[in-house]
């Protein structure tokens, strides 16, 4: 099977994912995985990395999660405009606590052991270049 | 309702994305990471959708609905077997 590399994924420029499978169709090469699988992946790896969640990192985990604006919501009881705000805000960093539920959220969700501090949970302040293998 | 005017393949179509049962080419995997725009959003274009175009020339159908963050996108599909999204853009 014929293999490529991502980059940039879900507009993360520091973002890179290899070994993604893919096959020739008439419309060029597709990705052969089911849907959402990246994005897991890639959302497990920001937790893991300890990545800030900005827009653009919720956008993706969010979506990774297959959660709507309204679960969102619900689960960190916040209004449905506030999870929107966020997700159209792509460059700006989540508010500190609700961040950290999120992580929290996301942990628990993807079934993840968050084995972490207040300031693990906070994160660093800028992301670094991430690899991963869809292998 | 939208529905009622619609061919079987459009039934398909957009039976399959909402069940998330679609591939991406990478051109619409690049396309998608310019916007931001995730493969939950384009389930939702088909759960909202506003309008479904057959494209004759390319044996496409155009789907027009919102994103999760209630931005109008179109999403280009084919059915092919399995349902292959081809591109997707933003509506000016």
């Amino acid at each position: 099977m014929r293999r490529t590399t991502l980059k940039h994924f879900a507009g993360l420029t520091y973002l890179t994912i290899t070994n993604v499978p893919i096959k020739d169709t008439e419309f060029g090469e597709v990705i052969n995985l089911k849907p959402m699988l990246l994005e897991k992946l890639v959302a497990v790896a920001l937790i893991e990395n300890k990545v800030p969640i900005r827009g653009a990192e919720f956008r993706v985990m969010k979506s990774a999660l297959g959660l709507s604006n309204e679960a969102i919501a619900d689960k960190l009881g916040i209004s449905r405009n506030t999870v929107l705000k966020w997700g159209k805000e792509v460059d700006n960093r989540l508010p500190a606590p609700y961040e950290m539920l999120f992580r929290v959220l996301t942990a628990e969700l993807l079934k993840i052991r968050l084995n972490a501090t207040i300031s693990d949970l906070r994160a660093e302040n800028k992301a670094k270049k991430i690899s991963l293998e869809a292998a | 309702m939208l529905l009622l005017g619609m061919t079987k393949q459009e039934k398909l179509i957009i039976k399959r994305i909402k069940a998330g049962e679609f591939v991406l080419t990478i051109h619409a995997r690049e396309r998608m990471n310019e916007r931001f725009v995730s493969e939950m959003d384009i389930v939702e274009v088909a759960k909202t959708l506003r309008s479904i175009r057959y494209q004759e020339d390319k044996d496409t159908y155009l789907l027009l609905g919102l994103s999760t963050w209630k931005e109008k996108l179109t999403v280009s599909a084919a059915l092919r077997g399995q349902v292959i999204i081809v591109t997707v853009f933003f509506e000016e």
